[in-house]
Order: C-alpha cells, then structure tokens, then sequence
C-alpha cells in the first residue's frame, strides 16, 4: 500500500523536501514506516535527530494523520492515508 | 566556599546606604542561588506583609553557582520579588552578561529595599558599591540609559536598566541587561523604579574558586560541551531561533491563535516562524555571554512602513504575542513592536496578551470605540497596536490605562463577560504552548510558582519527548492529551525547573545533560556534594518555598487554575474538542506533592523540606487561609 509523508518545518529544512511517498507492506504499523524512512532517507540529517548507528530516530520523533492524531508506534497504517512526521522540538 | 562568593549585596534605598551581608555555606546548598537563593532571602531580609510596590518591599537579584564557569547557558541570573501585576511571588531570568559581572564584584545578591526619595542608580564595583544620581536619565528608554551609562562610566560596565513603563508604574515593567536581554515576566521593572532605581551597573574582576577545577574541567571539555553542542534541540535553535519549528507547531495546534480561539492558522508560519525570518529579516545571532548556542536573532527591515536599524530581534513568545495572537501575519511589525516594547520596557507577552484580550472585547461589543477615545483594536490591525505601545507604557489615555493593567485586572475593571477571554493563570498571562495540545502543560501553568509559565518546569519538553530523566522515573512516551503520567511529570520537572532557575541554567543546553551529569557539575563547580536524591530536594524545598509566599500573599488552590478561554475547546485544528482534564491532574498532583486537597502544603511537607519557619507563617496564617 501507499502512504505519503509530509515533512514540515525544521523537520523539512533538515531533510531538504517536503515530503515523500513510501510504499509498505499491509499491515504496517507506525514504527515500522518511521524506520524504513529514517534507513531509506535520513543520512542527510544531524546525528541528534537520527541516530545512524542505532537505526533510530530521536525519542520525540512521532508521526500523526494529517488533521488526526498522533499515532503510537503499533498502530496500523491505512492505504492511501497522508501522515505528518511530527518533530516537536520549539523554543519558548 | 565554592565557586559562590557567600557575600550579599544589601541597598537601602531610603536611607542611601549599602551593607554586605555573608551567608553560610549551607544556604547555597539548600537554595542552590538564583531564584531559590532570592525566595530565601526574601524570606529572611524581607518584610512578608509589604505590598510590591511599598518601600519596604524587597527586589532581589541573584546570580547562580556556574556563573563563571563559561559553561553555554549559565550566565543568566535571576529577579525576584513579590509581583506588582500578580501579587504572589514574582521571579523572572535574564540571559545576557550582568550575572557573571555581579560575581565578578564579589556578591552572589542584591537585595534592594526601601524607596530613593530622587531617582538614582547604582553602580556596583568589585567589593563596593554607590547610589548616584539618576534625573537626567529619568524618562529615557532602556537603550538611552544604557547608552548613556556606558557613555559614562565605560563599555566594560554591565547595565541594568528600566524603561518609561517601569517608572510610571505599569505592572509588567521588565528590566533589560546591555539592550539585548530581559526580565521580562511578572513586573521586576515595575518594583525597581518604585523604589526610584533607574539603572544599575557593575564591574568587577574578581574570579570565584572552583571545587575540583581539573574534575571539572575534565567533565565539561570531555562530556557536558559536546553534549550541548551535538543536542539536535540546540542546534536547532542555533540555526534558526527559538521560533525554528513554528509551522510545525501550529499544525500540532500548540500556537495560541486569535487570543487562543483558533486551533490553527497554517498562513502565519510562512511569514512569522524562525525559518522565514532567517529568508527575510535576520541579519545575525547573538548568545548570552560564554554559550555558544546564540539563540537569539538580531534584525533589520530595510523597506517599507516598518523599517528598522538593526537591533535584537523577536523571540517565539513575542512573535506568537504580536502574531499569530493578534492575528498580525508582519514579521516587520512584530520586531517593532518587540523593539517599541524592549526601549519603553515592557513585557512582550503580557502587553500582547492583554492587546488580543482587547480585541476579543471589542469583537463582543465590551469594550466600544466611543468609550476609548475612537479607538478599536481589531484582529489583524498591527499599526494601531504599534501606535498604542507607548501610550500604554505611558498610562496617557482610557485604553492605554486599561491595557496598562494586564488582561486579569482589567477584565475585572470592566466586567462584562469580559473574563471569558482570559489566559492567565494566577494573573500571569500564559506563555505560547497550548494546553490543548498537550495537557500537561496546563497543570504545569496551573502549579507554576509565579502564574502562568513553562519555564518553571520543563513539562513541554517532556510531553514533547524532547527530555527523559530515567533516573527519576521519567523515561516513558506520554500522550499528548492524556491525564496519565501529566502529575508525575509535573511535579518533577518542578523540581527540575526550580534547580534551573536556581542554578541560572538555561534550559536549551541544560536540558542536554543527564541527572548524574547535573549532579557532577554542581559538585566539581560548588562543592555542594550533592547526590541525586539532596539535589531534586533541593529542588522541591525552592518549589515549596516559592508557592508558599503566593500563599502567604493571598493564593489559594483555587487558583491552580487556566483562565476561561484555554478552558474552551477549538473548534478546528489538531486540537478540535480537546479541553485538559485539570480536575483528575490536579488531585494526583496534590497527593504527590504532598499538598492537602485545598492546595495548601500539610505541616508534615514543609518540615520534610526544612521550612518550619514557613510553616509558622501559615498556620498563623491568617493570609491565604
């Protein structure tokens, strides 16, 4: 199935689009898209935000469905659906 | 002693005279500095039943251990007193470079108290210090009476300065250090220039002893820097400013939008966030002395009505002020407002706050144009607000006067229904992350010792999943708008913010470093022999201390609470519906900290905390009871 990703902010700034279009397998959750994005994609970004060694994005890394919530890792993905990668970090 | 100096700077303005004041090794210990050093001199110096703006009042500033360390972040300091806009305890942290010059002369403090009967300044040297005659600068802005007193006594003087709103007594006076920094929150400024204290100045070249120099050295060359300098949270506000992941933000719904009545207003990032001020305006970036994280943007707009010569520059909360508050998608015009308001010295987020609780009264037909001088603020009209800024820092005119109060008491003044529209908690206009979005916020602004405020805990970033403190049961994903897990956090990230603004620790880079790692730094830089579990004590007795004088002064458990409008669901954005559940936070809250269910400490709890005298005071207790 196909889900489309969108990259907004920093989060954007630092993978230098604004979004991208994955094709995973039925069935898939939330992590399981988070990882295949950070292994496929995620070498341009700073270390802190993906950890290459460990194959795992920082801890705050989420994603949502667009307008919807955010989604925890086990949930299952739908076909055809737009999701956010949520990256939180704000100053204040 | 250690890396503190043990030695207080007490003026008495009245009388024109200055006394040193030694402490004792273990004050530091259990008040760390900063703002726990400033709520217990307070306590001690102070006299408890004065009104903030009385003579007898007492303004302290007070610098934190790691001042001369050079480590990034920790040359803040802090202001506290009790607040003229609150009437509880009032604490507010300045970045920039006066904290380590104030070492740098020989005292951690300075407690100010009593009023000049002429406008004076002080200047502090190493050891000494002098109140001088301060008319000529009386009516100028902050920038004129820096630049004058820079002029006068050399470039290498630290300045503190207040501005017009300070001296006519607006109530969300701030204080700024060098033109680039500020007390901003809850009326520090308001409480000097009662007293008749323009300006303060100060410099010194003495250096504190450090507890173990080569461990400590050892920790931040080899651990604590490139901890902070790899942090992905400071990188990014390095790159792009602490407004860096605006549009981010506003898509979760945590930007306050039209006085918080909009979930989201996607238009305003691509002209407000940090991302399109470093394509538009920003010029540079400027870091408070020592950090290297330079957060902080400076600014020029070359063209059009809102031109400006470069000067510091809008920070996230002011732009979410004189923004997406107000509906205002001008960057230009932010930055000159947050420049009208840095000069005339107010608050950005009060004096914004207050202007967006006015246009919703004007929306609602409470406030007309015919009862304020033809005046009508309406959403998305910036230049009237820009007009209006220094005729509030005046109080010259109706409105001007009536915003001049803060939004709490201004909305008492005029009724209405007009409470409705409010966002404060405890008088303190709440700062620009929404409860909506992630609830435990609004129980963190809710229990905030000073009102409404994030940086007294560090609850955002913890909802965020920005931090994880393992070591103190800290380590789980929270759900955004969930009650499970909000008391736990809260109350130890109280803990944690309390030892920050203690420490005079900036959180960017703070927030890098793990427990143990805080606990090393204290000991190799001061001495305190901390262990994790004395230094989170440490923590909460500043806590307690510092709600315990609210309480003195009048604060109740029912004001644990968000103003209305926060309390009213969205109807649109990520955050369509969602209202936080304050009563089941609230309860577990309480049990935690040890309050009883009207929020007020039990007996058991401030003795736990070595806050027996307080306690008398309580039970005495006649204020707040």
């Amino acid at each position: 199935m196909t889900v489309t990703t969108l990259f907004t902010g920093v989060f954007g700034v630092y993978m230098g689009e604004r979004g991208a279009v994955f094709e995973v397998a039925d069935g898939s959750t939330a992590g399981d898209l988070l990882n295949h994005l950070g292994e496929e994609r995620c070498s341009r970004l700073p270390s802190g935000l993906w950890d290459a060694e460990n194959g795992r994005f920082h801890r705050s890394i989420r994603l949502a469905r667009c307008g919807g919530p955010v989604l925890a890792r086990s949930d299952t993905l739908r076909d055809g659906e737009e999701l956010l990668v949520i990256f939180p970090l704000a100053g204040g | 002693m250690y890396a503190n100096t043990g030695r207080v700077l007490k003026v008495d303005l009245t009388a024109g005279t200055t006394e040193t004041i030694e402490l004792e090794e273990e004050t530091y210990r259990r008040y760390i500095g900063g703002g726990g050093l400033a709520a217990k001199l307070l306590l001690d110096l102070g006299d408890i039943e004065a009104g903030p703006l009385d003579p007898e009042a007492v303004l302290i500033f007070a610098t934190g251990p790691m001042a001369m360390t050079g480590m990034h972040g920790t040359s803040r300091f802090s202001a506290g007193a009790r607040s003229p806009l609150t009437g509880i305890w009032g604490q507010s942290s300045c970045g920039g470079n006066f904290g380590p010059e104030l070492k740098r002369c020989g005292f951690d403090a300075v407690v100010l108290q009593g009023r000049a009967a002429q406008p004076v300044y002080l200047m502090i040297t190493e050891w000494t210090a002098a109140l001088l005659p301060a008319w000529r600068m009386w009516g100028m802005d902050t920038f004129e009476t820096t630049g004058f007193l820079k002029k006068r006594h050399g470039r290498r003087y630290k300045v503190l300065a207040i501005g017009p709103a300070s001296e006519n007594g607006v109530p969300f006076g701030s204080i700024t250090n060098d033109c680039a920094h500020h007390f901003g929150r809850a009326g520090m400024g308001t409480v000097m220039g009662s007293k008749n204290l323009k300006a303060i100045v100060a410099s010194g070249g003495g250096r504190p002893e450090l507890a173990d120099p080569e461990g400590f050295r050892e920790l931040w060359d080899g651990t604590l820097r490139p901890r902070i300098e790899e942090s992905i949270f400071c990188r990014t506000v390095q790159a792009f400013g602490t407004a860096a992941n605006m549009e981010m933000k506003m898509m979760e719904g945590d930007v306050p939008t039209r006085n918080w009545s909009r979930g989201t207003w996607m238009e305003a990032p691509r002209t407000l966030s940090g991302i399109a001020m470093s394509d538009t305006i920003r010029t540079g970036t400027r870091g408070c002395r020592g950090c290297a994280v330079k957060c902080k943007p400076v600014v020029r707009v070359d063209e059009g009505r809102y031109r400006m010569p470069e000067t510091p520059g809008p920070e996230y909360e002011t732009i979410a002020a004189f923004g997406t508050m107000l509906m205002n998608p001008s960057l230009e015009a932010v930055a000159v407002a947050n420049d009208l308001c840095n000069r005339l010295g107010m608050d950005t987020m009060t004096c914004g706050s207050t202007i967006a609780w006015a246009m919703d009264c004007y929306e609602a037909g409470i406030l007309r144009p015919e009862d304020y001088e033809g005046v009508k603020l309406e959403w998305g009209g910036i230049d009237e607000v820009l007009e209006l800024l220094p005729r509030i820092a005046a109080r010259e005119g109706k409105l001007a006067r009536l915003l001049a109060m803060g939004s709490r008491a201004a909305a008492a003044e005029v009724g209405g229904g007009s409470e409705r529209f409010l966002t404060d908690s405890k008088g303190l206009e709440a700062p620009m992350h929404d409860p909506r979005c992630n609830w435990g916020d609004g129980l963190a602004y809710a229990v905030s010792v000073r009102g409404a405020c994030h940086v007294s805990n560090l609850m955002f970033l913890l909802e965020w999943g920005a931090v994880e403190y393992p070591e103190l049961g800290l380590d789980m994903i929270l759900k955004e708008q969930s009650t499970e897990h909000k008391a736990l956090g809260t109350a130890v990230t109280s803990d944690l913010g309390a030892i920050f603004n203690s420490a005079c620790w900036c959180e960017f880079p703070a927030t890098a470093l793990t427990i143990p790692q805080l606990v090393e730094a204290f000991n190799t830089v001061a001495g305190y022999g901390y262990d994790i579990e004395t230094m989170m004590e440490a923590g909460a007795r500043i806590w307690h201390l510092q709600r315990c004088l609210g309480f003195l002064w009048g604060a109740t458990g029912e004001d644990d609470r968000l103003g209305e409008r926060i309390m009213t669901p969205t109807g649109d954005g990520m955050i369509a519906g969602s209202v936080p559940d304050m009563g089941t936070m609230l309860r577990e809250f309480y049990e935690l900290r040890g309050l009883r269910p009207d929020g007020r400490p039990t007996a058991e709890t401030l003795e736990r905390f070595g806050l027996k005298s307080v306690a008398g005071l309580m039970l005495d207790g006649a204020r707040g009871s």
